[in-house]
Parts: structure tokens; C-alpha cells; sequence
């Protein structure tokens, strides 16, 4: 087993249950994944995917046991220097509507840069410039594409966005949750490919959430979340 | 921050645009009542600026104020020529001039009065009477009429004019034997002066001349009619004439004539009665020491006014309606930011998935919150601008019509301390409302979290 810095994220023990609600959402003994390592988390919605995510980039409040994330235990984080942590040190890319559209997509991919100073360092000398070679690099080729407003993008290459936003500035953690639900099959499987390539290139671990086993074979592990998580929800 | 602020507004630029344009009316009403009512108080305050005192019968201030520069009212019992020359020979008196009272034409003011009066009169902030035609009376049968009347009536240099005796709208008491020719026209002021007859002393007292009965004989008009018959000079002229004959309770005192004693300064001419003196002093420090000279005449019971102090003590008598209008901008002002808060609301249920994604890339709910303050902000702002920059176009516009008209000078120049506080009122009205809106997201960006599900 690695020791705690070669761990993009060590899940222990970990007990959760909305406010107000006695039954437990999520219920993990242990669950880890090292640096560099993609992982690809299967389970059907409702099985506690989401809210695996969510204690993972701490915007919830795990009652019992310990999430670290790079090393760091994020429950003992308190608010703003969570928020910190999390704009450091991981990516994420939801499953619709993840950029902002008042920003262009080359901006929505800087945002991260806006937040973190360690993204920004981190994004070279001119992380407008990263951020473009990303673009390309995610196939949005047309530099005209990277000014243009955000919705005139099609979801695919929208998602794309999300992921050249969620690799800029190198993080450890990429936290993806069925990035490609919403593509057709061809584009799924391009886009798991470009963004293992990404990952690999920043060095980022790959927490990648999804229903469709079609995908299973470009990660490195595969895990059934009702193998991990006791608590059954969806029950 | 700002960026993404300014993009975030630009985004929603439309319904943007219609809050800064409610916010920049809120600013332009707020701002220009403020400017309109500080112009018509300066306006007023400065109806007399060139007079350190005006001397009257005793009796109050803000009547002998009105009876003189407004022409409203009565002065009460006149005062001897001798009170004049009192004053007049007074060390520190520079230059006193006589105004008599309380005949009307066509229901303005006639001011009976030297020629020095056009000399030293001042109004708005100042400025000296100009003549836009003529120039003053020469002679007793000369009259000065101010620019409202000329417009109203048509008059014109040569014109006849016939005034008629009491100070009210309605003239009971023609004095058709005795017209004047229009001299002079003034240029408009935007004052009391411009709707005032002036014509000297000598001709003012030529209209009670022949008269014997008192002025509050209702029979007098009997002997006016037949002393009608005395008078020449009318044929062939234009005759302004207001038909109707009776006679009025008056505030004027009778003048008799008194043909011998010509001090040279006032065409030789020395009533027996005046209403008031206009004083200018050589030096105005001396000014509560001539007041006192005045006012412990023993001769004759005399009030020295302070025109500025007793015009200020009307003023006040007015405040409740620029409170009033203050008030209501006010009132525009507050609405205009109810709808920035409503409008700012509004966008927030659509805006959740832009909070969550914020959040994701390492925004804090503070930095959100401050988000929408700052969005706040610059809305406001523009709107101040806005308004700012149209209250200013639109008094560069208006300055000629509004100066000649009301005597209004709303001034483009810079913001004023008090027009400051409001426009600072405005922004920080705005900033503490937006709060409200901040203060739901703060809460939604912390309930919500990263809500994928969104």
C-alpha cells in the first residue's frame, strides 16, 4: 500500500447521512487511489455516487471518518480554506451545463486561475496560452471556438471545456461525474480517451463516475460502488 | 472579481440596462429637485442682493420684504421724507433709494422710485438690471416695465400705459388721468422685477396729485371722475386701459405734491411719503449699526430689514414643500432600488448552476456573495452616472429657457456637498439592498454545494 503522499485521495471509515435523515448514505470502510492512478467508479444513480464526490471535494460535512485528499485531512479544513484546498487541488467536471455562460470558453477554462494561486503558477508562464493548447489538445482545434460564447458549443465539445477547465493548472485529483452521459457513444469513448491522455500528462489522478461499462476499459481499476459502499441507499 | 462582475451584468445586459436606467432616473429626479430647490433658494435669497437694508415703517420683516421686492402686501403706514434724508445722510449710507408703493397695473406691482434704482439693484447672485429696450424714466411721465409684463402685454418702448391705485389683481381705481409712455424694458430676471411697473417718484405722486379724499374714502372715485376731465395727453395714443372705476382699500400712501425743494439726486422731486428705503452701505460690517441707527430713529418709528436674513425666514416658511419634493424623489430613488433587488432576485434561481461551478473551481461563498454586492454596485453606479450625466445635459439645455423664465440657474458644474451625500445615499442604499439578495445566495451556494444534479 503507498504511504499518504503517493495517495491522490484515502477514504476511511466513512459514515454519512443528510441532515435531519437517520439513514446513512454512505457507509466506506476504505477506498483509495494513488497518484497518477484512473479509477473508474461504477454504481447506478442513487447509490451514493454523487455524495462520494461531494465529501471528496468537501462541500459536505462527513459526520464519522476521514477523507484525505492529497495527504490532507479536508474535515479538518475549515469553510474558505476548504474552498482553497479544493480550487488547488481538484478538477471536476459535472455531467451537464459545466461552464459559465457569460464567460468564453477560453475564460471558463482560466477560472480555476482566477481562484488558485497554485493553479496559476502551476498553468506556466501564460496560462492563457495552456489553456488554448488544451483546447486544441481536447480537439477544440478552431481557435475562433475558444472566444465565442460558451452556448453556441455543442455539449460534446462543452465537455470538453469542462475538462481542459479541470486539468489546467495540474491538479492532483480530477473529480469527473458521467462526463459523457450526455454524448453519443463515438464521442464517449474520444472523450475518455483524450482525457485519460490529459490526466496522464499532468499527472492528475482520475476519479471517473459513470453507469456505462462500455467505458471500463480505459482505467486502470474498476470498482462497483455497492462493493464499497455499505449503506445501501437506493435500498 | 470585477471582470467577472462586469461579464456576469453584460451577460444580462437588456434587463441590466433598464435597472440603471430606474437607478439613473432616481439619481437625475434626486439630484436635480435638490439643484432646482438650492437654485430657487439662491434665486430667492439673492431677489435682493445689492441692498444691505430696506427701511420701512415699523412693522415685520417678512412683510415689509414682501411688500418691497415681491410687491405682495403692504408695507403698512408710509414714512417721511424726512426719515429718508435721515438715512440717506447717514456716514456709512453709500446710496439710499426711495420706493413707493401701492398703485397696480393690470394688476403688477408699480414701484415709484429714482433712477438709481436700476443702478444699484442686484439680483440672482449679483447681477445687475440690464435693459433689453430704452433705458429709465427721464422725466415723471417715463415708466420702466420689467419683461414679464412687456411679453404679456405686448408693450413696447412708446407704449401708454394708464396704472390704477391698490395693490390687488383687480383695479378699482383707474388712474387714467394720469398715464405713462414706456421708457424702458428690462431684460428678464426670473425675479419679482420682472413683473413690476417702474415709474418715478414725481410721476408716482402725479397719480394722487389731484386727489384730496383719503385712500380709503369709498367715494373718492366720484372726485377722480370728475377731475378725469383735467387730464391731457391721452389722445392719440395707445391707451392701455382697465375700464373699470371704484375704488380699492390700498396699502399705498397718498403723496402730495410739493413742487418747491428739488434736492438734485431725485429729479427734483421730494414726496411727502414713501413706503421704504433700499440702503447700500459703504461698508456692510457697519450694517447692524446702521439697523440700529434706523430702527432708534425718534422722529418716526422705522424697521431696518436685513433683506437676506428676513428673504432666509420666508424661505423656511416654504420649507415644507421642498420637503415635499425632496420626499417624493426620494421616494422614485428607493423604488428604483427595490427594483435592482427585484431584478438581481429574480436572476438567482437561474444563476444556482453558475454558483455551483464558482464553487468547484475554489470560489468561497464570500466571494460569491461578494459577487452579487459588487454586481449591485456597478449597476448603481453606471445608474449615478447615467443620471448625473443627464442632469447635466439636460440643465446645459434648459439653462437659457429655465434662467429667463423662473430665474432658475441649475448650474452644470460640479456636485454640490449636499448633492453628494445624496448620490452617495443612492450608492450606499443600493450596496446595503443587495445584501438581501447576497445574504439568499450565500445560503444557496452553502445548501447546495457542488449539486450535481442541477
Amino acid at each position: 500500500m503507498a504511504g499518504p503522499d503517493e495517495k491522490a485521495f484515502e477514504i476511511s471509515s466513512l459514515r454519512f447521512s443528510w441532515p435531519g435523515q437517520r439513514k446513512a448514505v454512505l457507509s466506506i470502510d476504505h477506498l483509495e487511489l494513488a497518484r497518477g492512478e484512473r479509477l473508474f467508479l461504477r454504481g447506478p444513480s442513487g447509490s451514493g455516487k454523487s455524495t462520494l464526490l461531494s465529501a471528496l471535494a468537501g462541500v459536505i460535512e462527513i459526520g464519522v471518518g476521514q477523507v484525505h485528499v492529497s495527504g490532507k485531512d479536508i474535515g479538518k479544513l475549515k469553510g474558505s480554506a476548504r474552498d482553497q484546498f479544493r480550487g488547488d487541488k481538484i478538477g471536476m467536471i459535472f455531467q451537464l451545463f459545466n461552464l459559465i455562460p457569460w464567460l468564453s470558453p477560453l475564460e471558463n477554462v482560466l477560472l480555476p486561475c482566477r481562484f488558485s494561486r497554485r493553479r496559476r503558477d502551476r498553468a506556466g508562464a501564460d496560462p492563457a496560452a495552456t489553456a488554448r493548447r488544451l483546447l486544441v489538445e481536447l480537439g477544440l482545434t478552431d481557435p475562433a471556438l475558444h472566444v465565442s460564447p460558451s452556448i453556441s458549443l455543442s455539449v460534446g465539445q462543452q465537455q470538453r471545456v469542462a475538462a481542459a477547465r479541470a486539468l489546467i493548472g495540474a491538479p492532483d485529483l480530477i473529480l469527473a461525474d458521467e462526463p459523457t452521459s450526455a454524448l453519443d457513444d463515438g464521442a464517449k469513448g474520444q472523450f475518455v480517451d483524450l482525457l485519460d491522455r490529459e490526466c496522464a500528462a499532468v499527472g492528475a489522478a482520475l476519479l471517473f463516475v459513470s453507469h456505462d461499462r462500455g467505458l471500463e476499459a480505459h482505467f486502470d481499476r474498476v470498482i462497483d460502488i455497492a462493493e464499497i459502499n455499505m449503506a445501501r441507499p437506493h435500498c | 472579481m470585477l471582470n467577472l462582475g462586469i461579464k456576469s451584468l453584460w451577460n444580462r445586459r437588456f434587463v441590466v440596462t433598464l435597472t440603471v436606467l430606474s437607478i439613473a432616473l432616481s439619481v437625475f429626479l434626486v439630484v436635480g429637485v435638490e439643484r432646482l430647490r438650492n437654485s430657487a433658494k439662491d434665486g430667492f435669497a439673492s431677489s435682493a442682493s445689492g441692498i444691505d437694508l430696506i427701511a420701512a415703517a415699523r412693522g415685520d420683516a417678512v412683510q415689509i420684504l414682501m411688500g418691497t421686492v415681491f410687491g405682495v402686501g403692504s408695507t403698512g403706514p408710509g414714512i417721511g421724507w424726512d426719515s429718508y434724508e435721515m438715512i440717506a445722510d447717514l456716514p456709512e449710507v453709500n446710496w439710499a433709494v426711495p420706493i413707493a408703493l401701492g398703485d397696480n397695473h393690470r394688476g403688477f406691482p408699480v414701484v415709484g422710485t429714482t433712477a438709481g434704482y436700476f443702478d444699484h439693484f442686484r439680483h440672482s447672485g449679483g447681477q445687475a438690471l440690464s435693459f433689453a429696450e430704452g433705458n429709465a424714466f427721464a422725466d415723471q411721465g417715463g415708466a420702466v416695465i420689467g419683461a414679464e409684463i412687456a411679453g404679456r402685454f405686448g408693450y413696447r418702448v412708446g407704449t401708454t400705459i394708464v396704472n390704477a391705485h391698490g395693490a390687488g389683481e383687480i383695479a378699482f381705481d383707474v388712474h387714467d388721468e394720469s398715464p405713462f409712455t414706456v421708457s424702458g424694458i428690462l431684460s428678464p430676471t426670473g425675479t419679482a422685477v420682472d413683473r413690476m411697473v417702474y415709474v418715478s417718484l414725481e410721476g408716482f405722486d402725479r397719480l394722487h396729485a389731484d386727489r384730496q379724499t383719503g385712500a380709503d374714502d369709498p367715494f373718492a372715485a366720484l372726485d377722480g371722475v370728475s377731475f378725469g376731465a383735467e387730464q391731457a395727453g391721452m389722445t392719440g395714443q395707445e391707451i392701455e386701459d382697465l375700464g373699470e372705476a371704484g375704488h380699492g382699500e390700498a396699502g399705498h400712501v397718498r403723496g402730495d405734491t410739493d413742487p418747491h425743494e428739488a434736492p438734485a439726486e431725485h429729479a427734483g422731486h421730494e414726496p411727502a411719503k414713501i413706503n421704504a428705503v433700499y440702503v447700500g452701505l459703504v461698508d456692510r460690517g457697519a450694517v447692524l449699526s446702521v439697523q440700529r441707527a434706523v430702527n432708534d430713529y425718534p422722529a418716526e418709528p422705522l424697521t431696518a430689514v436685513l433683506p437676506n436674513v428676513a428673504l432666509l425666514q420666508l424661505w423656511s416658511i416654504t420649507g415644507a414643500a421642498e420637503t415635499a419634493l425632496l420626499a417624493m424623489a426620494s421616494a422614485v430613488a428607493f423604488a428604483g432600488i427595490i427594483g435592482m433587488v427585484v431584478m438581481i432576485s429574480a436572476s438567482l434561481e437561474v444563476r444556482r448552476r453558475e454558483f455551483a461551478i464558482l464553487r468547484s473551481v475554489g470560489a468561497t461563498p464570500a466571494r460569491i456573495f461578494s459577487l452579487i454586492v459588487l454586481e449591485s454596485v456597478l449597476i448603481t453606479a453606471i445608474g449615478i452616472v447615467v443620471g448625473l450625466a443627464s442632469l447635466w445635459a439636460v440643465s446645459v439645455l434648459l439653462e437659457p429657457y429655465l434662467a429667463a423664465r423662473f430665474g432658475l440657474r441649475l448650474g452644470a458644474g460640479p456636485l454640490m456637498q449636499r448633492e453628494v451625500g445624496l448620490v452617495l445615499a443612492v450608492l450606499v442604499a443600493g450596496t446595503v439592498a443587495s445584501v438581501l439578495p447576497a445574504a439568499r445566495v450565500y445560503r444557496m451556494t452553502l445548501a447546495d454545494g457542488l449539486s450535481f444534479k442541477l
